[in-house]
């Protein structure tokens, strides 16, 4: 298409959005399109719906509208600061803990258990990063010098300071949330905001003739909804099943062999840890959220490897007394064209990555900004949704390779069938842990969902074979920069000091 | 494992690039790390890139440490806000692409869509009348920016208008003081490893000067990463047709404002008037005016273009005009085996968007952040090269939008222009705009204010307006132009804030 030569089209104001799917997912699109398109008389309904005698949250083997618990990278603070909700009352209405690491055990043959902490800044030693600064003084450990690791390791809890100190204040926690009261929360902010939910079956859908959009669900009830705009979260075989038929998916499973998931509650009275942690296994990865009364412990597998029962034998072992195991079927993908027609992919019609830290929800929060950025009239302007879908699918691909390289990707002789060596990895990665173990740098990207730092802490844990370091540090003094370190750990153990024990 | 440091950095060629070049390594580099060595001919001229720059040589200086009032006595600059384009969408036209947005996001809605919303409302304010930049610059007037800003200034920011040679000398001096040993003389011969990597250059002299990483600052000749090395030059003449350009500087003529303390008063703006052929610019600084008439030499003769030139001079010529060739393009690698191509030897934009300088200190800095062991990795060269080809297609794409987006029918050249086809992504960038006002943040420029004033008005505003009372987006925006209107009176005149600057940096 050309910009010259533009066909004329109606484009006229979006006034009524359904969005298919009462979970976590569905209610928290609903918030963010309330608040961002607040004062504008847009009608929003939640359709908490049967399409046929399909249960709707059930509507596909990879929902997770079960999960007790979910696990939030800090992008979570961003989106409910943006909707206008503080920190604070997001942790006490989600009934959230914080965490300020995430441990992984058994991931590498030179380290058997190891902590990334959640660093959003990293000290300087004369204008040169820290790592940088470890290397030149053969410094392989850098736990030491990371406050929110240590924290996390100590059992504290490490709440960001509120001031320009970049020790202090320079880390973003993470955090768990309580599932059933997040979804109490956004379903009592989405009502408060006028949202609607109805639930009932959908009977059929009509069309327009012309362009194939969705025009109105018709209800067995006997009702319709017209739809401007639909936001399917019913999953990719679920309410929208024909048309996301036609979506375009990016299959994962050349990748993440995983296409099973076997999860279990452990009821405890111990303390509950504030860190996520991940364990490598023969069969494949163990998740584990800690909760004050819970754990819940997760096991992704690949069932042409490994049967459900050995999956489950394996998942005991980490639970021994815990409640009845649920088993799910997993598709790694995720769709480049989050926008088709008039229809806005959510949760999992967008895509599923499963045990990556960028869980849904916060995928999903990035899209409803991104598509508050680019919000459509009812034409849905293809150039428009073109853009849309090249923003959201970036993040797909980043979280996609984060994820990759944090818990896939083994240096050297991998320890399990399922790890992946560079050279399986997608070019992007590949180019990333390239440049990192030739001097430790790793290029800037702009509005990123993985942040510069984020990549150089988990590549500092997980690319051993280093080159280089930042040439400069050769004409400084090694003492002083010994030095700088003492106090940066002086520093951090003040920090420390401060914090009060985890539960 | 870490490889030997570089020991002995060799710059070749003087001028702008060479010299901003050597004072951002001898800043950085501590002289215990290595030596720094810039050859330069005083035989062999400079083509003075960028007297017109963009807000990012101010973080340039920072980082250097140059303060403002010394910067500005010793490059004799002026401030720049922006730059007016005068007859580019149809002839009889102007526009002003300002530093920084319009107006300011409101509900989530860009700015601009609520101008176009206004528009479709019957209102006919430009969109300049929404920005802080445009205004003051009209007003010959400098937004003095304090901590606390007022949100109608969104993201102003402000530039300067320089003598690109007095910034090469001062930065020379700067450079010289940190430690950057000057040669003067030409290269004659350029002596390789038998790997290719650069062993050495010779000079006429007969001096032979060894190094381990060879920057090279020579211009069009680029000597080392195209003579030597033979780097290929990727050709964008096909979108970027102008390839000469004919410059003399001029004497002031009392200009339009009258700035409080009798001195001559100068726009505070660059100004880009299209011709038959190409287009002109006009560069205000403190002691004359750059003036340069950029064509095509295939759609007009040197004299033709010359006689365009020296017939709409603002005041009486400083010297014969002088033509100089180029053409569009980048070299496909910036960075080869231990030649790194920065300023006109890497590739060459035109001036149309004041961004020569800015390119030479992408290209420094870049290679600051990735700066080499004698190891000289694939990894770090392929993240340089990937990285300046990326900004050379963002800049590349939002000058090729000024001269594809046009109704101007006068000439061969315009014709060409228009109906030329243009690169992927700028046909995709384009579409989103004309069909909705939609914008990339990470494009270079300020999109709504070049599209709109190239008479790109988008087919539909944000549909969310539609949802909003008239009246109230009507007094959003006539509240935002008063308050511009207001913050106009409290602006110093540009000219007076030059001329405070000069006298802080004589106390």
């Amino acid at each position: 298409m050309s910009w010259s030569n533009l066909q004329p089209q109606e484009n006229s104001a979006i006034k009524n959005i359904v969005i298919l799917g009462a979970d976590i997912i569905g209610w928290c699109a609903a918030v963010g399109l309330a608040r961002g398109l607040q004062g504008q008389q847009v009608n929003i309904t939640v359709l908490d719906c049967l399409l046929n005698e399909r249960p709707l949250n059930q509507p596909s083997l990879t929902q997770s509208a079960n999960e007790a618990v979910i696990h939030c990278t800090a992008h979570l603070f961003d989106f409910h600061r943006l909707l206008g909700i503080q920190d604070k009352q997001l942790l006490v209405n989600g009934s959230a803990k914080l965490c300020s690491a995430t441990q992984l055990t058994n991931f590498s043959a030179q380290h058997s258990d190891y902590f990334i902490g959640c660093e959003n800044t990293l000290p300087n030693f004369c204008t040169v990063e820290l790592h940088q600064v470890l290397q030149w003084l053969e410094i392989d450990d850098i736990s030491p010098y990371s406050l929110s690791a240590l924290a996390a390791q100590k059992s504290l809890l490490a709440l960001p300071a509120n001031s320009k100190d970049e020790i202090a204040a320079g880390f973003s926690p993470s955090l768990n949330l309580d599932a059933k009261a997040y979804l109490r929360f956004m379903q009592g902010a989405a009502s408060q905001l006028g949202v609607k939910l109805i639930k009932a079956t959908v009977s059929d859908i009509r069309y327009h003739s012309e362009n194939g959009f969705i025009k109105q669900f018709e209800l067995d009830n006997g009702t319709t909804i017209d739809a401007d705009l639909v936001l399917d979260n019913s999953g990719p075989t679920g309410v929208l099943n024909e048309i996301n038929q036609q979506r375009p998916y990016v299959d994962c499973a050349t990748l993440i062999p995983f296409d099973k998931k076997i999860s279990t509650r452990l009821n405890i009275t111990q303390q509950a840890k504030p860190y996520q942690q991940f364990i490598a296994t023969a069969e494949g990865i163990v998740e584990i959220s800690f909760m004050p009364q819970f754990h819940e412990i997760s096991l992704y597998y690949a069932s042409t490897s490994t049967s459900d029962e050995q999956a489950q034998y394996q998942l005991r072992k980490f639970a021994p007394q815990s409640e009845p195991l649920e088993l799910k079927q997993v598709q790694y993908a995720y769709t480049e064209q989050a926008m088709f027609k008039n229809c806005f992919a959510l949760g999992t019609t967008a895509g599923y990555l499963g045990s990556s830290p960028f869980s849904n929800l916060i995928l999903c929060q990035r899209s409803i900004s991104k598509l508050l950025d680019l919000f459509p009239g009812k034409a849905c302007l293809a150039t428009n949704s073109a853009e849309l879908n090249r923003r959201i699918a970036k993040d797909y691909q980043q979280a996609l390779d984060y994820s990759l390289l944090m818990l896939l990707y083994a240096e050297g002789q991998p320890s399990f069938s399922w790890q992946l060596s560079q050279q399986q990895l997608p070019a992007i990665l590949q180019q990333k842990i390239t440049l990192f173990s030739s001097s430790g740098r790793v290029a800037s990207e702009l509005n990123p969902l993985v942040s510069r730092i984020r990549w150089l802490t988990l590549l500092k844990h997980k690319v051993l074979d280093r080159h280089g370091y930042e040439p400069v540090l050769d004409a400084l003094d090694k003492s002083n920069a010994r030095q700088f370190l003492l106090q940066l750990s002086l520093k951090i153990q003040q920090c420390l000091s401060h914090y009060r024990p985890y539960n | 494992m870490q490889s030997a440091n570089i020991e002995h950095i060799v710059i070749v060629g003087g001028g702008t690039a060479g010299w901003m070049t050597a004072a951002a390594l001898a800043n950085r580099l501590p002289q215990k790390l290595c030596r720094i060595t810039l050859v330069e001919s005083d035989v062999i001229g400079t083509v003075g890139v960028g007297e017109s720059t963009i807000p990012h040589i101010r973080q340039f200086n920072q980082t250097l440490g140059i303060d403002e009032a010394t910067f500005i006595k010793k490059t004799h600059a002026t401030v720049k806000l922006g730059i007016k384009f005068n007859d580019w969408g149809n002839i009889g036209d102007s526009y002003f692409h300002p530093f920084g947005e319009h107006g300011e996001i409101t509900q989530g809605i860009d700015f601009h869509q609520y101008w176009l919303k206004a528009r479709s409302l019957g209102e006919t304010y430009g969109l300049e009348q929404y920005s802080i930049a445009a205004m003051a610059g009209f007003a010959g007037k400098f937004p003095l920016s304090t901590s606390n800003k007022p949100t109608v200034f969104a993201d102003y920011t402000y530039s300067y208008h320089i003598d690109a040679s007095a910034y090469a000398a001062f930065l020379s001096d700067y450079a010289q003081q940190r430690g950057v040993q000057r040669i003067e003389g030409k290269v004659v011969k350029v002596n390789q490893h038998l790997n290719d990597f650069v062993q050495s250059i010779t000079l006429e002299s007969g001096q032979t000067i060894e190094g381990d990483l060879f920057i090279d600052c020579s211009g069009f000749k680029a000597l080392l990463i195209d003579g030597t090395l033979n780097t290929p030059y990727l050709d964008w003449s096909q979108w970027l047709p102008t390839d000469s350009a004919v410059a003399a500087p001029c004497e002031h003529a009392p200009g339009d404002h009258s700035s409080s303390k009798g001195k001559i008063a100068l726009q505070p703006y660059t100004q880009a008037t299209a011709r038959v052929s190409g287009w002109q610019w006009q560069i205000p600084l403190q002691h004359r005016i750059g003036n340069g008439h950029v064509f095509t030499s295939a759609f007009l003769s040197d004299q033709h273009a010359t006689d365009i030139l020296m017939n709409s001079l603002p005041g009486k010529a400083l010297a014969n005009p002088k033509i100089l060739r180029f053409k569009a393009g980048r070299r496909q690698y910036s960075w080869q085996k231990n030649v790194v191509a920065i300023g006109l030897s890497s590739g060459f934009l035109e001036p149309l968007e004041s961004t020569s300088i800015y390119l030479i200190q992408l290209g420094v800095s870049k290679l600051l952040e990735l700066f080499p062991d004698k190891a000289f990795r694939q990894a770090e060269m392929n993240e340089y090269n990937r990285s300046i080809c990326q900004q050379y297609e963002l800049i590349r794409n939002f000058i090729i939008l000024h001269f594809h987006v046009t109704k101007r029918n006068d000439s061969p050249f315009w014709d060409y222009c228009r109906n030329m086809a243009i690169p992927d992504e700028l046909q995709h960038l384009l579409t989103l705009f004309a069909e909705s006002g939609r914008t990339d943040l990470a494009q270079f420029g300020v999109w709504p204010a070049v599209c709109i004033g190239q008479n790109i008005i988008p087919q539909h505003y944000d549909a969310r307006l539609d949802n909003i009372d008239a009246e109230q987006i009507k007094q959003l925006m006539a509240n935002h132009r008063h308050k511009i209107q207001s913050m106009l009176a409290t602006f110093p005149q540009a000219d007076d804030y030059i001329q405070e600057l000069l006298t802080r940096g004589t106390r």
